[in-house]
């Protein structure tokens, strides 16, 4: 039996503390969040952020970024403003 | 704007720490809830995203010394204070709520994992396949059930679900209790082949919703 707590981080994993950024809490979804664009770049970013965060992380490789780990796409449903 | 976690409005706290790219925390109050949030600029959105989370973590670890949290995903970002505080407001009621059930209490997390077993020269079968996954399912049950169990006294409640590497068991536990249950459950002996690991405390983020 393994026991951490999270202010041992030394022995909670990276994955761990990520796991719970990541993929738990409040998830904000539709045009609320879409309606951020205006800046491609911005856009494009979420798109991708509300679709796929967690697997595209965890292939990341160390110090990676989710900017180039990433195909761009076409946007989609953008609001105009 | 990055969004960090909704709180309810009392205690007054202290949060020192500093969020991504060294931006303030600051807090917004609406229809009775607190939300932190910080500037997050377009240069943030180039850096590499394990150093920007575990930032959002350490911030969301510094409120939640504190109180209950709601946390956002990461990254939550929108517009404008406007549009955050627009958001509060939709789901105020449930926020307050929620915040109000878990007020005093946190997410202890168990996970279990036991070695998926190989298949052998012979057991090519796909019905050996799901024999073997069907009793690794009901293995991992029963070594949830008895940690469970064994830890009743700390539990409020229990919510589990099995995952990849095995079966993540989550307990809702009297903030105050934490401690003791983290003592408890080194203490419960383990069968052969299997491990576990406790984390926590956590924001109780899998008991946002009620059964």
């Amino acid at each position: 039996m393994v026991i951490a707590t999270p202010d041992q981080q030394d022995e909670l994993t990276l994955l761990e503390l990520l796991d719970h950024v990541l993929t738990t809490g409040v998830v904000i979804r539709g045009s609320l969040v879409i309606s951020l664009a205006g800046v491609d770049l911005v856009y494009l970013g979420l798109d991708v952020i509300l679709t796929s965060v967690e697997t595209a992380l965890r292939q990341l490789p160390a110090g990676g970024t989710l900017a180039g780990a990433l195909p761009a796409r076409a946007p989609r449903n953008r609001k105009s403003g | 704007m990055l969004a960090y976690c909704i709180t309810e409005t009392e205690p007054d706290i202290q949060v020192a720490s500093v969020g991504l790219e060294g931006h303030a925390i600051r807090s917004l109050t609406e229809s009775g809830l607190r939300c932190f949030i910080s500037d997050y600029g377009k240069e943030a959105a180039g850096k590499p995203v394990r150093e920007s989370a575990l930032t959002f973590s350490r911030v969301l670890q510094d409120i939640f010394g504190q109180l209950a949290i709601i946390p956002f995903c990461f990254p939550t970002l929108l517009p404008s204070e406007a549009e955050i505080a627009g958001f509060v407001r939709e789901n105020a009621d449930e926020y307050r709520k929620t915040l109000s059930r878990l007020r005093d209490s946190v997410q202890m997390d168990v996970h279990i994992s036991l070695p998926e077993q190989k298949l052998e020269a012979g057991d090519e079968s796909g019905t050996d396949y799901l024999k073997k996954r069907l009793s690794r399912h009901q293995h991992l049950e029963r070594v949830a059930e008895e940690l469970r169990r064994a830890a009743q006294p700390w539990i409020q409640d229990w919510r589990q679900r099995e995952v990849a590497a095995g079966m993540r068991g989550h307990a809702l536990v009297a903030r105050g209790l934490a401690a003791s249950f983290l003592e408890k459950m080194a203490g419960i002996e383990i069968p052969a082949g299997f491990h576990v690991r406790v984390t926590g405390p956590w924001p109780a983020a899998e008991f946002l919703k009620e059964k």
